[in-house]
C-alpha cells in the first residue's frame, strides 16, 4: 500500500500514516526535507544546477551579495546601510559585522533603556528596538538564535525581569562557547523555571531540563537514552528560584543552590561514570560528536539553507570544534564560505516575521517606529502573550514561542492568515498606519516622483534588482507607465507592490 | 492567477518526474478523489473554555453534603440549581444548556482529567492541547487529525481558528491552517473605496503569478498560498454577505465567532469545507470575586451555543455539527478566602449534537476521596477525543493520539 492511499478499514477522507510516531516530537526537518525534495535540489536541480542558477547569477554582483548577507546576518537592510555597505565592499562588511564588540551601539542601547520593562510585552518591545535600529546586526541576529534554540516562554516564565536578563545573557555570549553558554543557560533564572529545574530535588528529579537539553538544545532524538535522561535529571537537582509576588507574575530573585536537595551520588551518563554536576552533564554532552554535527547544522539552516548533508557540514563542524566549539568562528566560516553565496543558498530561506517587518520597516526608513508593531494588546479571546500585535498576527512574538521546540520556521510560516497578515502589514506600514487602530501615523518617505525613479530606487534597494520582466512590466502598468508623475496614492501602492512582492517573502 | 487546480496539476507535475514523493504532495494529488467522494461532510466545532473553569458550579452536585461543606459561600443553593438528575444540576446561568438537554441534544462528560495534573494554565493548556500530558508532542491533537487528512493542503477552510493566533491543538507538522481575527483582518487591505484598489490589488496577485524562477523552491508555494488566502477570504465574505440567520445571535465574541463557523457550514452548494471550527471564550480563572464573573461568561456560554444550535438546525445541519468545551482544569474543590477558588484538576466537557446520548456520561469524581484537595479524574479527556475522532471526524484515533484510549460511549448507536 502506498503512502496517502487509505486503507479498507479507514474512510476515505483519511490516510494511515507509515510516519513515525506522532508524538516523536520536533518535526520541522521532516516537512522542510519534503518540500526540499519535491521543488529543490532533486528536481530542479542542486548547487550547479544550471536552471538554479538563472535566477542566483544576481550573485555575480558584489552590491546583491551583501544585500544577501544583511538579510541572513541582520534584518535587513536601509538606504543609507545599503550605500554605506557597498562602498565598505564585501569583506570589510564583514569584518565589521563579524566583530560586532568593536562597533559602538550606545545609541541603540539607549532607545531600547528607554522604554520600561514589564511583565508583559515590554521586554519584547525593547528588543524589537534593538533589531530595528542596532549597529551590530549579527550580534542581534544571533541573540535571536539562541532564544529560537534555548527557548523560554514569557507567559510561562511570568516575569518580564527574568526574561530581559536571559536576553541579555543570550546577547553578551552571542559568539561564545556552546558549552559555556549551555552552563550560562543552565542557571539561568527563567529558563530554571521554564523547564522545572526550580524545585526539582533529590529523590524526585525533574526530567523536563535534561529531556530537552539532549532533544533539543545539544544533541538530537537517537543520540540518547532515557536511562541518560534519568541520570542527567539527578545532576540538576538542588536549585531553587525565589520568588515574590507581583502584580502580573512574580518577580524572580537570583537562583540558589541548595546542597541538600542536590543529588550528589555517582551518576552514569553517556558512558561516563562520577559525581556528575550540571558542568558535567553539559560537557559530556558537548563532547560527543553528534553534539558538534546538531550545533552546527542549526547554524547552517539559520543562516545558509536547512537540511545540509553531513558532507556539507563537515568543514564546519572542523571549525567548531577547532575553535575550541566556540560559535563566532563557525558563523565566520559560514558567511564567508562558498556555499554561503552559492546558488542553492539564494533566496532558499522564508524569512521569519521579524525579518519580514523589520525589513519593510527598514527599507522605509521607519525603524525606529519599530515599537509600534506592539502597540496592540493581545486578542479579545485572552489568550497566551499579551503582547505581540502585528507579529502575532504573522505568527512570531519574540519571547513566546510557541513551544519549547521554538518556531518551525520554514514553509511553517506561511499559511492564509499570516499572509494576508504580511501583506497588511506592508500595506499599513507604506500607508503610514503603524498601529492597527491607525493610532499612530509615521508616514513614509517616498522620495520618488515617477515609476523609473521608484524602481531605480527601491528594485535594489528589496529585491536586488532582480526581477522577471514580467514582474516590472507590472509595476510600470500599474503606475501608468514609467515617466507618469504620480499621486500620492499611486506611490504609496507602487511601495506596496514592492514590498508586498514574493521574492520580499525570502531571504 | 493561479487557480488550485493549477496547483495540483503542478504538483501531479512533479509526480509525474518519478522522484520519491513526499506526503504532503501525495496528499495533494489524491485530493480531487477524495472531493468527489467526500459526501456529507461532519464539522466539529471545539469551544475553549480558557482560564480554567469551575465545573463543580457549572455542574453542581448539591446533593452531595461535601459539596456544601467545602462550598459554604460559593456553593448554589439547591433551590437555584436546575436539576437534571443523579444528584446533579447546572448553574442557574446554564438554562439553555438545561433546555438542550432537554430536547435531546446536549451531553456532558463528568470528571474529564488527567494523570499528575499540572496547575499552571499554559502547561496545561498545552496538554489538553497536544494531547500529550508530558507536554512533548510539538503539534497539536487537531494539527495531527488535519495533517492525517488526504486533503490537508487542499482546502485552505478545513479548519478554521476564530481568533488572532492559532491555537496550540492547531499546530499541525504538514497541514497549515489560519486562525481569522475578523472578516476585516482575514482580507487583503488597502485604500479602501478608491479608484485605486482593484488596481492595486490585481497587480498584487500577478506579482505572486508571473513569479516562476526555476531553482527557487518558494515561488509555487507563495503563490499558491496567497491564492488559496484570496479564495478563503472570498468564500468567507461571500458566505457571510449570502447568509441569513435563522436566529438573533448574542453580541459577544464566542457568538461572533460562532457565526462566523455557521456561516461556512452553510456555504457552497455541496458539502461544507470545514472539518474543524475552534473558538475560545477566555475569563473564567476566577480567584476572586466568582459567583458574578461565572455566571455572566455561563450565560454568554449558553446563549451564544443556543443561538448557534438553533440557526444551525434552521439550516438544515443538524446531523453535521458536534459542538465540544474544554477547560485546561477545574478548581479546587475547597473555596478560598476571597470569594473564589483556585487552580483544580478534573472538570465536565460539555457536548452539543444531534448523534449524541444526551445526560450525564462517565462517573461523578469523588468528593471526598481527594487528591490534595482535588478531584481525582475518572475519564482520560483523551478518550473524549478519541470518541469524537473515531465517531465523528471518522479519523484514527489511536494514531492520532499516539496510543489506545478507550472512546466514550457518547454517541446513539
Amino acid at each position: 500500500m502506498t503512502e496517502g492511499q487509505p486503507g479498507a478499514e479507514t474512510p476515505l477522507l483519511y490516510r494511515r500514516s507509515t510516519r513515525r510516531a506522532v508524538l516523536a516530537g520536533a518535526g520541522a526537518a521532516a516537512s522542510l526535507a519534503a518540500l526540499y525534495a519535491a521543488f529543490g535540489d532533486r528536481v530542479l536541480g542542486g548547487a550547479d544546477a544550471p536552471a538554479a542558477a538563472d535566477e542566483a547569477r544576481a550573485l555575480e554582483r558584489e552590491e546583491v551579495r551583501i544585500s544577501h548577507l544583511l538579510r541572513r546576518a541582520g534584518f535587513g537592510i536601509s538606504q543609507p546601510e545599503l550605500t554605506r555597505y557597498v562602498n565598505m565592499g564585501l569583506d570589510a562588511t564583514l569584518d565589521e559585522l563579524l566583530r560586532f564588540e568593536t562597533i559602538d551601539d550606545s545609541e541603540t542601547e539607549r532607545l531600547a533603556d528607554a522604554l520600561p520593562i514589564d511583565n508583559r510585552g515590554a521586554p519584547v518591545a525593547r528588543w524589537v528596538v534593538r533589531m530595528a535600529n542596532t549597529k551590530r546586526p549579527l550580534q542581534e541576529k544571533m541573540t535571536l538564535f539562541w532564544h529560537g534554540l534555548l527557548t523560554s516562554q514569557l507567559s510561562v516564565v511570568r516575569d518580564g525581569n527574568a526574561m530581559h536578563a536571559q536576553n541579555e545573557f543570550f546577547r553578551a555570549n552571542a559568539f561564545g562557547s556552546f558549552p559555556d553558554i549551555l552552563k550560562g543557560i543552565s542557571r539561568d533564572a527563567a529558563m530554571m523555571v521554564y523547564l522545572d529545574i526550580d524545585g526539582s530535588q533529590r529523590g524526585a528529579p525533574n526530567e523536563n531540563y535534561a529531556r530537552e537539553l539532549m532533544e533539543l538544545f545539544a544533541l538530537g532524538v537517537g543520540n540518547y537514552t532515557e536511562q541518560d535522561v534519568r541520570e542527567a535529571a539527578r545532576a540538576f537537582t538542588g536549585w531553587r528560584v525565589p520568588r515574590q509576588r507581583r502584580d502580573f507574575g512574580p518577580a524572580l530573585g537570583e537562583p540558589v543552590f541548595v546542597p541538600r536537595l542536590h543529588d550528589d551520588g555517582t551518576k552514569t551518563f553517556l558512558g561516563r561514570t562520577g559525581e556528575l554536576g550540571p558542568d558535567d552533564i553539559v560537557d559530556t554532552i558537548t563532547q560527543q560528536p553528534a553534539s558538534a554535527r546538531y550545533i552546527v547544522r542549526r547554524l547552517f539552516s539559520y543562516f545558509v539553507y536547512p537540511d545540509p548533508s553531513d558532507e556539507e557540514l563537515e568543514p564546519f563542524t572542523e571549525v567548531y570544534l577547532a575553535g575550541g566549539r566556540r560559535i563566532g568562528p563557525v558563523v565566520e566560516a559560514l558567511l564567508r564560505s562558498d556555499v554561503f553565496y552559492s546558488p542553492r543558498a539564494y533566496r532558499a530561506l522564508i524569512k521569519s516575521p521579524l525579518e519580514y517587518a523589520i525589513g519593510a520597516l527598514k527599507a522605509l526608513g521607519l525603524e525606529s517606529e519599530a515599537p509600534a508593531l506592539l502597540t496592540a494588546p493581545g486578542g479579545p479571546e485572552g489568550g497566551r502573550g499579551g503582547a505581540g500585535g502585528r507579529l502575532a498576527e504573522m505568527g512570531q512574538v519574540p519571547m513566546e514561542p510557541p513551544n519549547v521546540a521554538g518556531w518551525r520556521g520554514g514553509p511553517a510560516w506561511l499559511n492564509s492568515a499570516t499572509m494576508f497578515a504580511r501583506l497588511n502589514f506592508i500595506d499599513a506600514a507604506s500607508r503610514g498606519l503603524l498601529s492597527p487602530r491607525g493610532l499612530r501615523r509615521a508616514q513614509p518617505e517616498l522620495p520618488f516622483r515617477t515609476a523609473a525613479e521608484a524602481l531605480a530606487l527601491y528594485l535594489p534597494l528589496l529585491l536586488d534588482d532582480n526581477v522577471p520582466d514580467e514582474q516590472r512590466q507590472t509595476l510600470i502598468e500599474y503606475a501608468g507607465g514609467l515617466d507618469a508623475v504620480l499621486s500620492p496614492e499611486k506611490k504609496q501602492g507602487l511601495v506596496y507592490l514592492l514590498l508586498g512582492s514574493p521574492q520580499f517573502h525570502l531571504a | 492567477m493561479i487557480s488550485r487546480r493549477d496547483f495540483l496539476t503542478r504538483s501531479m507535475a512533479v509526480v509525474s518526474l518519478g522522484v520519491a514523493v513526499p506526503g504532503v504532495f501525495a496528499k495533494a494529488a489524491l485530493a480531487a478523489r477524495a472531493e468527489a467522494s467526500a459526501g456529507a461532510a461532519r464539522t466539529l466545532v471545539v469551544v475553549q473554555l480558557a482560564g480554567g473553569v469551575d465545573g463543580l458550579n457549572a455542574l453542581v452536585p448539591y446533593a452531595s453534603p461535601a459539596y456544601r461543606d467545602n462550598r459554604p459561600r460559593l456553593g448554589i443553593p439547591e433551590d437555584e440549581v436546575l436539576p437534571i438528575g443523579d444528584g446533579f444540576g447546572f448553574h442557574p446561568a446554564l438554562a439553555d444548556f438545561k433546555a438542550l438537554l432537554d430536547a435531546g441534544h446536549l451531553a456532558v462528560v463528568q470528571g474529564a482529567g488527567y494523570p499528575n495534573p499540572n496547575f499552571s494554565h499554559f502547561k496545561a493548556m498545552d496538554i489538553w492541547q497536544s494531547a500529550d500530558p508530558e507536554g512533548k508532542a510539538a503539534s497539536g491533537w487537531l494539527g495531527r487529525y488535519f495533517d492525517g487528512l488526504v486533503d490537508a493542503s487542499g482546502h485552505p477552510l478545513a479548519g478554521l481558528s476564530i481568533g488572532r493566533s492559532l491555537p496550540r491543538a492547531f499546530q499541525a507538522e504538514e497541514a497549515t491552517l489560519p486562525a481569522v481575527g475578523s472578516l476585516e483582518s482575514f482580507a487583503l487591505q488597502g485604500p479602501g473605496n478608491s479608484a485605486d484598489a482593484g488596481p492595486r490589488r490585481a497587480g498584487l496577485l500577478r506579482m505572486y503569478d508571473v513569479y516562476r524562477p526555476a531553482g527557487t523552491p518558494f515561488a509555487a508555494l507563495l503563490d499558491a498560498t496567497l491564492d488559496g488566502a484570496v479564495q478563503s477570504s472570498a468564500e468567507l465574505i461571500a458566505a457571510h454577505a449570502a447568509y441569513e440567520p435563522a436566529v438573533a445571535y448574542p453580541d459577544s465574541s464566542l457568538a461572533t465567532g460562532l457565526r462566523l463557523l455557521a456561516e461556512l457550514i452553510d456555504s457552497g452548494e455541496g458539502a461544507s469545507p470545514l472539518r474543524v471550527g475552534h473558538v475560545t471564550l477566555g475569563g473564567f480563572d476566577t480567584h476572586a470575586q466568582q459567583p458574578a464573573v461565572l455566571e455572566g461568561l455561563l450565560a454568554q456560554l449558553g446563549a451564544a451555543l443556543s443561538a448557534f444550535w438553533q440557526d444551525v438546525v434552521a439550516h438544515g445541519h443538524e446531523d453535521e455539527v458536534l459542538v465540544m468545551t474544554w477547560s485546561e482544569f477545574g478548581r479546587r474543590v475547597r473555596e478560598n478566602a476571597n470569594l473564589g477558588t483556585d487552580h483544580g484538576s478534573v472538570g465536565p466537557m460539555f457536548l452539543i449534537g444531534n448523534a449524541l446520548k444526551p445526560g450525564l456520561h462517565g462517573d461523578p469524581p469523588s468528593l471526598t476521596d481527594l487528591d490534595d484537595g482535588n478531584l481525582r479524574y475518572t475519564v482520560d479527556f483523551r478518550s473524549v477525543y478519541a470518541a469524537v475522532l473515531e465517531g465523528w471526524l471518522e479519523a484514527p484515533a489511536d494514531e492520532i493520539l499516539g496510543a489506545h484510549f478507550e472512546p466514550v460511549d457518547v454517541f446513539k448507536t
